[in-house]
């Protein structure tokens, strides 16, 4: 079926020259930081973990959430969901793809990555994040493929896909779970007083999940919705709505659950708590650090609840696509951005270290995220030859017509 | 055959590929390599051979990582050798301490059979170009 | 005929099977012949767990942090880079209150002091290093010194966001054109590992105390804390000791002493 993705329209083809013109940018780049060290990223001594990693946190919270979802609808209703389902799972295959490669560029020593996995470290969370992550993609590639080949065929999908689905749906709860101990094993310092109140506590591990799950749902109408518009692929909107109110009511329970931690640090005048937020919120020394786009997080957060939350405002699709954005976006400056960096500053000496993020970081960023477009293309590509999704507004979607290969 | 034409074009291609390392050295056969394995040191009674020649040869590699191993990861410091010496496991105070010149006894060999040591990335700081 | 499809199957099935027996036949065990032995060095050090105290007061009055910060980074080939934000530092120097919080402080009933404490890795009981380190390049000895397998170390720098006291450097370049002057017969790092204090020892092996104790002018102490009858037991019971961050619970072998009838300074 892979031939699929060989051929196709010009438009086609020069979005991968293009994706594949900014990989080139950013292998070249890699090579750069290869040779030259991590120097040439932002990171110092004091923000040792950056873009880099902050990417990672957010891309693997986002995947996996919108494809449980997804899978949880398509355990209800094969025939309906298969659409969205194929999308969201080749679009996790992808993101952990990226994610991974995230960790790759990150590392000092890449070449003894293997390290990982022939001194294996069970008490390490880094260990398991490998382990699920790995095995994650390779269930999903292996999920999505299977329901792609039987549809090609006319067939129904073989009787142990339903079991793996089920096992795929488990298997992201334990990557949350995993993502959140990875987030705690942190420690950030200020003058005399440790992130721990801040980590630690049950408030921010269920924030961390409700944004991706937020996040998740978000980004996978989005994927919906370009689809739709480039490959006149449609997905139901009975799904599209499915997922904008998970997404609504997840970043309704993160943003709660945000103002609870902020309330619970300062009515009880918690200082190493109130510390970190203040840190996050107002900055240290005079000096604004990551504020303002936390700032810019809380507002784009708010407007997207409320475009989400009006059902005649989330059945307009413009403002849909507007709130779908908000979101994503709101998830990743808080993820990707301010809660990554923001939490190695101040440094244990009360200074904040600036992050100039120089060139090259960029174009290794860039080139990343264009080997998961890359590799998302590809498989869509395939998805939109294999499955006819005729729908238009009705509930039914799927499998009717089915392309003759 | 469908699309022949492309087809070839590619199998000529990837064939020039391949053996673009052969056809670029045509003619050059390359000398061997010219090693110097004797002891610099005058005192070279003091520290018999660790092992014997050949073992060394065969073996090398995997006697260092053994040191490497025991010193770092679990606190040993001297080798007992197979004629009953004890030899402390150190690159530079043992076995660079005799055979100096890093570049005749390490070197050589290795460059041309193309396989890279990366023990001077940080050992070697008492040869006189540690620097490098 | 064969189909393209089961071709493209086979081929991978045999393809995969073949690299994997290529990779397992490299896993052969180390040759039975190489032995090494623990000569009973009558000269190293040993403990049961390893310790340092630092004596507040006496340290104030006599200690200079820059010849000792000097003498451990001369004798470990530590670099001097030029960008500070990826300075490498295995000992510094950190304001009082940022060593100790105000609760910690006022509980114990110590006013606050005008000093600055050399602060090193802790090397924890419980260290969190360890915990979080992916390949155990980072790892606990039997006697409490937390050790680094620079050859191991993938420069994840896990470990150096898992750790509470900052003690963690990496190495963003590559060191060694940054060394100001290379001390032989010991090796320098290379790019992408993490490094920090290792207590000295390759001098503990040849039962010489670390160089910041011994530069100190006896204001830090070293010894086994598992020994009631060692120098840091008895500095620990004759005052006050804090630790760093005490409520994280990794337990630091590094400890502050505070002793009985001190100044307000």
């Amino acid at each position: 079926m892979i031939e699929k993705a060989l051929s196709g329209s010009r438009k086609y083809y020069a979005w991968l020259a293009f994706l594949l013109a900014v990989i080139g940018f950013g292998v070249f780049a890699y090579i750069r930081q290869f040779n030259g060290g991590l120097s040439l990223t932002g990171m110092s001594r004091d923000v040792s973990w950056g873009l880099y990693i902050s990417q990672f946190t957010f891309i693997v919270g986002t995947a996996v959430s919108g494809v449980m979802i997804a899978s949880l609808c398509y355990l209800r209703d094969k025939k309906q969901y298969l659409g969205v389902v194929l999308l969201g799972e080749f679009l996790s295959v992808a993101a952990i793809l990226v994610a991974i490669l995230f960790i790759f560029v990150d590392l000092g020593q890449p070449t003894r990555v293997l390290n990982v996995m022939l001194h294996p470290s069970p008490q390490s969370i880094m260990f398991w994040d490998m382990v699920t992550l790995g095995g994650f993609l390779v269930l999903n590639i292996f999920l999505g493929w299977v329901k792609l080949s039987a549809e090609k065929k006319g067939q129904e999908a073989p009787s142990y896909i339903k079991p793996l689905t089920i096992i795929s749906v488990l298997m992201v709860v334990v990557i949350h779970m995993v993502a959140v101990g990875l987030h705690m094993a942190t420690t950030f310092i200020y003058p005399g007083l440790s992130s721990a109140e801040y980590l630690f506590s049950g408030a921010m591990a269920i924030r961390f999940v409700a944004t991706a799950f937020a996040s998740g749902a978000a980004l996978l109408i989005l994927v919906c919705m370009v689809v739709a518009a480039s490959a006149q692929f449609k997905v139901s909107d009975k799904v599209i709505q499915l997922l904008a109110k998970t997404s609504c009511i997840a970043m309704i329970i993160g943003v709660i659950f945000y103002i609870l931690q902020v309330n619970i640090a300062f009515t009880n005048d918690m200082t190493s708590h109130q510390a970190s937020l203040l840190n996050l919120f107002v900055g240290s020394g005079g000096q604004s650090g990551i504020a303002p786009f936390m700032w810019v997080a809380i507002a784009l957060a708010a407007l997207g609840i409320l475009l989400l939350l009006v059902p005649g405002l989330r059945r307009n699709k413009n403002i849909l696509l507007m709130a779908a954005i908000m979101i994503v976006l709101a998830c990743w400056l808080d993820k990707g951005l301010a809660s990554s960096l923001g939490e190695f500053m101040p440094n244990s000496f009360g200074q904040i270290t600036d992050y100039a993020v120089p060139i090259n970081e960029i174009a290794v960023i860039c080139g990343v995220y264009a080997i998961g477009l890359l590799v998302v293309s590809v498989l869509y590509k395939v998805v939109f030859a294999v499955v006819k999704a005729p729908c238009a507004d009705s509930s039914e979607c799927i499998g009717e017509q089915r392309k003759d290969v | 055959m469908y699309k022949s034409g492309r087809v070839l074009a590619f199998i000529a291609v990837f064939l020039l590929l391949v053996s673009f390392p052969f056809l670029a050295a045509f003619g050059n056969a390359g000398s061997d390599p010219v090693y110097d394995l004797s002891v610099q040191t005058s005192d070279a009674t003091k520290v018999k051979c660790v092992e014997s020649t050949d073992y060394m040869k065969s073996s090398h590699m995997k006697l260092l990582q053994q040191w490497r191993d025991d010193v770092v990861r679990n606190g040993q410091n001297d080798f007992i050798s197979s004629n009953g010496q004890a030899i402390p496991m150190s690159l530079d105070d043992t076995c660079l301490n005799c055979h100096t010149d890093k570049e005749a006894f390490c070197d050589s060999c290795h460059s041309y059979s193309g396989v890279t040591m990366d023990c001077w990335d940080c050992h070697g700081t008492n040869s006189p170009d540690a620097k490098k | 005929m064969i189909s393209r499809r089961d071709f493209l199957h086979t081929s991978l099935a045999i393809g995969c099977t073949g690299l994997g027996c290529v990779a397992l036949s490299g896993c052969s065990t180390l040759s039975a012949s190489i032995q090494t032995g623990q000569e009973k060095d009558n000269t190293a050090m040993s403990a049961g767990r390893f310790g340092l105290v630092v004596d507040v007061e006496k340290y104030k009055k006599s200690a200079s942090f820059s010849l000792i910060a000097s003498v451990c980074h001369k004798a470990h080939n530590i670099p001097r880079i030029p960008d500070d934000k990826q300075a490498i530092q295995w000992i510094r120097e950190a304001d009082y209150k940022a060593c100790f919080s105000e609760a910690e402080r006022q509980h114990v009933g110590i006013p606050s002091l005008d000093v600055k404490l050399p602060v090193m890795c802790n090397h924890c009981e419980t260290p969190a290093c360890v915990t979080v380190c992916p390949t155990q390049a980072t790892f606990k000895r039997p006697d409490g010194i937390v050790e680094m397998d620079y050859h191991r170390c993938i420069g994840c720098r896990f470990c150096m966001a898992a750790c509470p006291y900052d003690a963690r450097s990496f190495n963003f370049v590559d060191p060694k054109p940054y060394i100001d002057q290379v001390t032989p017969n010991y090796p320098t790092r290379t790019d992408g590992v993490v490094e920090k204090c290792n207590f000295c020892v390759e001098r503990l092996t040849q039962g010489l105390e670390p160089l910041c104790v011994e530069a100190s002018g006896g204001s830090i102490l070293f010894g086994d804390l598992d020994d009631p009858t060692s120098e840091v037991s008895q500095a620990i019971v004759s005052g006050t000791v804090l630790t760093r961050s005490e409520e994280l619970g990794v337990e630091p072998g590094v400890k502050y002493l505070f002793r009985e009838g001190h100044n307000n300074d």
